[in-house]
């Protein structure tokens, strides 16, 4: 029904409890709900933003954190073109078990496949377990993006989402993605012209928000 | 058996057996296949591995269990092929099967798991076969895994090809085929499988996109199955596009205009939209208008036997699909026609309660409301397709496959429950439509077509089937659900008289059944005086006045004289409680199953007889229960007819009932007219009637024993699913299912027996058991 040049599919994974569907919700409905039901196998929502004057439908797949849904979840690493990875920066375990994910996502996923890192409820400084620079260094070691969110607040939250967006569509232009491939993650949408995005990227309002900037480490 | 069980047991690489170490002649059967096995799994050279399976294939057909006992060790090493990829450390990381070899394996195992026809003495090892290489995961990821192209594996060809290429399709296809299969035998090992490994998803799509037409044919075969009750399944295969590849499949072959592949496609596409979530991808993913445009139809004037869309025999695919494509709609319109089943666990055991303590609020009919989804009725009112559905459903100038009648009428009646635009849109349809009468085309609208059709009007031939009735009596009340202001029009509509009535006359058609029910009327349509009832208590249900009104109605108010509506209600149930006694003490009743029932004249005179009283009495007294109900004016004018109580009670006394469903709802109405009793008739006050319930042994013991039995009866405890039954929104039928009608109060007056129910020929509306139960939570 909504007129898009391109979607792209992005997959939120990581520990439950680190507030994936915290994320997704605030960044969907701009809204926080603090106490949430756990997620069983998938949700999705659905959000357009504008990059380079052009409409860009984002559909996000929200995974369930549980081990005992991670067989589940794998299904869905290789049709998306981009992953959040989030941890909880209150709760070392969950950034402990970022390899464990990250190796998940490699194996199952596109090879181009934009992956942000997230550390979530940046709100919560007092009890912050893990340090911001052990973040960025992890990302860094492993070619991510990172970002420190608080789906609380909002704070970053739009930029996460902008960001790996922007890649995506970077990597279009530059050809990585075969967008005719359903298994990338990306579709052409009816509002198309038929060409290769070419030009600046327009990042919109939202990217003033951010908090720090998100760096490719 | 026993080396399927040690095969299974050792996961599947077992050492093979020479023929010599089992103990086998070389030359018999089973020596031969032992040693054809023992080649497959020691052979160096391929051409000799190929002629070994081809030996072993050609053999399958002939000892099948022999093969079967030996083979399955040497298939599976068959179908893990050989390193492909190794990873850093030099470990194997991808195993190349061999096509050829790969393929012959998977048509071997099909042979072994196809079901031989039945023959004396001779045991059928297929599902045994089935078994064990279900319960083997290995086994089973190696089977799955063949549904991988491996085209990044396969050399390129100078024309830009993939050599294999294929002998790959057809080794996709085999298995395709082995895993349905297996599905069909044993589901779940497949879907947990399926679910591990998260690369069976994706071989789907790629097959389902892949040019070959043989894939795409051959997949949602085994999609269907694979989906089936597995919501994790359903949402990856849509999460990988499966939903719009099935829809372009149909679209490339011309939706309706295309015959088994669209079918398949379809099926496989409901099985998905099973899923909540799915439904929301689908609709996300904008593809409800896709669905549609299968349809190929713009307006229903296309749908004449003028053109070549032929939807008016059994045999034709189009009209098929169709049915399939409504039936799909219907998931969206109505949640709950995705198979959801609701639970009884929240109903009050009436045991604990009491039916005689005073009656307050609620109880009334609970046909169900559905908060509207948005984005569905934006897809309704877009694509217009409550429109052209409306015209399948009322559009009797054409002559339509009854299924798709059928299924349109309750795809209608979803959508007027819910979504009032369309509401608007199905009323509106009344200029364009009309019927030939005797006299010449007569306009109708399309409520009254509705009501025609479900009293069963001689316009529409005695060709109606029941089913079809049933679903434009529920049409009919989802138009009024909801609508006290349409609720008492159509009543007035069937209450006065015009000059015009005649024997096709709605007023006749259903008042005429309550006012004289004579023996002949009966046998020429022994459901119309439960359509009527169905039709009134739905009317009733929710709106006072109405039974204000029509507690005040004549039988003919243009006839000096003329009864009270409600006495000849009486009247009736009277007569036929008192005919039933004398039908079941003269003769013993062997009553039959539903097939037979729908061809009545399958039936003795006797049964038949009987029969028809039951699903008239059937009807009045639940018509009279939601009457009274809640009601006191109702409960003061049968307490004022006098016989009523006594013809209850009597029915309560009878001593040969196998099922007791009529007698049980004579106590309901009992308790009704104690419940709603306000004293005001001093002869009749409750504790009057109280006492001389007990005094023919209607004991409070007694009373609920019926109440419960009716509370746990196979019929009422199926209401909630009735819109699946064969007849839509009707609960399953109880059987009568004794050769004598049989003592059910015991010589203390006890409940003797709770009786068997089985599939039957009565009759419940779904919503008068939920009203039922509200009763009896209520108390």
């Amino acid at each position: 029904m909504s007129n898009y040049a391109y979607l792209f599919k992005y997959i939120i994974i990581g520990d439950t409890g680190v507030g994936k569907s915290c994320l997704l919700l605030q960044f969907t409905d701009k809204r926080f709900q603090p106490v949430h039901d756990l997620t069983i196998g998938v949700e999705f929502g659905a959000r357009m933003i504008s990059i380079d004057n052009k409409e860009i439908k984002l559909q996000i797949w929200d995974t369930a954190g549980q081990e005992s849904f991670r067989s589940i979840t794998r299904s869905y690493y290789r049709g998306a073109a981009g992953a959040l990875l989030v941890y909880d920066i209150t709760r070392r375990e969950t950034f402990n078990h970022l390899a464990s994910w990250l190796e998940d996502a490699r194996q199952h996923s596109n090879s181009q496949m934009t992956i942000m890192l997230i550390g979530n409820k940046s709100d919560l400084e007092s009890r912050r377990a893990v340090p911001r620079e052990e973040g960025e260094a992890f990302a860094r070691q492993h070619g991510l993006f990172f970002l420190e969110t608080s789906a609380k607040t909002a704070a970053n939250v739009e930029t996460a989402f902008q960001q790996t967006a922007l890649d995506i569509y970077d990597k279009i232009n530059q050809g990585v993605f075969d967008v005719t491939n359903e298994s990338s993650g990306i579709k052409v949408g009816p509002s198309h012209g038929g060409s290769t995005p070419k030009g600046k990227v327009d990042l919109g309002a939202s990217e003033k928000e951010s908090e720090g900037g998100c760096d490719k480490c | 058996m026993n080396f399927l069980k040690s095969f299974v047991g050792s996961g599947g690489d077992s050492a093979a057996m020479s023929p010599a170490s089992a103990g086998l002649d070389y030359s018999s059967p089973a020596g031969v296949i032992q040693t054809t096995c023992d080649r497959i799994i020691s052979a160096t050279l391929h051409d000799d591995c190929l002629a070994s399976l081809q030996t072993l294939r050609s053999m399958s057909n002939s000892y099948k269990s022999l093969v079967a006992e030996r083979a399955l060790p040497a298939l599976m090493s068959t179908l893990t092929g050989e390193p492909a990829e190794q990873s850093a450390n030099g470990v194997a990381k991808t195993y190349l099967p061999h096509a050829d070899l790969a393929r012959i394996a998977l048509d071997t195992l099909f042979i072994l798991t196809t079901p031989d026809p039945p023959a004396a003495g001779v045991a059928d090892s297929s599902a045994t076969v089935c078994q064990s290489i279900v319960q083997n995961r290995d086994f089973l990821l190696l089977i799955m895994r063949q549904l991988q192209p491996f085209d990044e594996l396969l050399p390129l060809e100078p024309d830009g090809t993939r050599s294999d290429y294929e002998f790959r399709i057809a080794t996709r296809i085999s298995a395709i085929k082995l895993l349905g299969r297996l599905l069909n035998v044993n589901p779940h090992p497949i879907q947990d499988a399926a679910l591990q490994d998260p690369d069976f998803v994706v071989n789907i799509q790629a097959g389902l996109s892949d040019g070959s037409d043989q894939l795409r044919t051959e997949i949602p075969l085994l999609i269907a199955p694979l989906a089936q009750r597995s919501p994790h399944i359903q949402q990856a295969l849509a999460y990988n596009n499966c939903m719009e590849l099935l829809l372009t499949i149909a679209l490339s072959e011309d939706g309706i205009y295309g015959g088994i592949v669209v079918t398949d496609a379809l099926a496989a596409l409901a099985s998905l939209l099973r899923s909540e979530k799915v439904r929301g991808m689908f609709l996300e993913y904008d593809l409800f208008p896709k669905l549609c445009s299968l349809l190929h139809i713009d307006d229903v004037s296309d749908i004449s036997p003028s053109n070549d869309l032929n939807l008016t025999q059994r045999s034709s695919s189009r009209a098929h699909i169709v049915t399939q494509i409504i039936g799909i709609i219907r998931l969206f319109i109505l949640p709950e026609n995705s198979g959801i089943d609701a639970g009884f666990s929240s109903l009050v055991s009436p045991s604990s309660q009491s039916l005689f303590g005073p009656m307050s609020g609620g109880g009334a009919m609970m046909m169900g409301s559905m908060a509207p989804n948005r984005t569905v009725e934006r897809n309704l009112l877009r694509t217009n397709i409550m429109t052209l559905i409306g015209g399948l459903a009322v559009g009797s100038g054409m002559q339509i496959y009854a299924p798709i009648r059928r299924e349109a009428l309750l795809a209608i009646g979803d959508t007027m429950r819910i979504y009032q635009e369309c509401r608007k849109q199905f009323a509106s349809l009344s200029p364009t439509l009309s019927h030939q009468a005797s006299g010449g085309r007569v306009r109708e609208d399309a409520i009254s077509h509705l009501l025609q059709v479900a009293l069963g009007s001689p316009h529409y031939g005695p060709s109606l089937s029941l089913g079809i009735r049933s679903a434009a009596a529920y049409a009919f009340r989802s138009f009024i659900f909801g609508h006290p202001d349409s609720q008492q029009v159509v009543l007035n509509s069937l209450l006065v008289p015009s000059p015009d009535d005649d024997a096709s006359s709605l007023r006749t058609l259903a008042i005429g059944p309550l006012a004289s029910l004579s023996q002949e009327e009966l046998e020429a349509d022994p459901y119309r005086v439960w359509f009527v009832c169905n039709i009134l208590s739905h009317i009733l249900s929710n709106t006072p006045a109405c039974k204000e009104k029509l507690l005040q109605a004549y039988i003919d108010p243009t006839q000096p004289g003329s009864q009270l509506l409600f006495f000849a209600i009486c009247d009736r149930i009277v007569s036929l409680t008192a005919d039933a006694q004398l039908m079941a003490s003269s003769r013993p009743i062997s009553m039959c199953d539903l097939a037979s029932m729908m061809s009545p004249n399958r039936l003795a005179p006797g049964q038949l007889d009987f029969l028809f009283v039951l699903i008239a009495l059937v009807a009045l007294l639940s018509l009279l229960a939601i009457w009274m109900h809640d009601f006191t004016p109702a409960v003061i004018m049968a307490l004022n007819h006098g016989r009523i109580i006594q013809s209850l009670v009597n029915t309560g006394k009878m001593s040969h009932i196998p099922d007791p469903y009529i007698p049980a709802l004579c106590v309901l109405l009992l308790g009704l007219l104690v419940a709603g009793n306000d004293n005001s008739l001093p002869e009749m006050d409750r504790a009057r009637i109280r006492r001389e319930l007990i005094g023919l042994h209607l004991s409070r013991e007694n009373f609920f024993a019926l109440l419960t039995f009716l509370q746990d009866s196979a019929a009422f405890r199926s209401a909630v699913s009735a819109s699946f039954a064969p007849l839509p929104h009707v609960s399953s039928m109880p059987t009568v299912n004794s050769p004598h009608w049989r003592p059910w109060f015991s010589g203390d007056g006890g409940f003797a027996s709770s009786p068997v129910d089985h599939s039957v020929p009565l009759f419940f509306d779904a919503d008068f058991v939920r009203f039922f139960q509200s009763v009896l939570r209520l108390h």
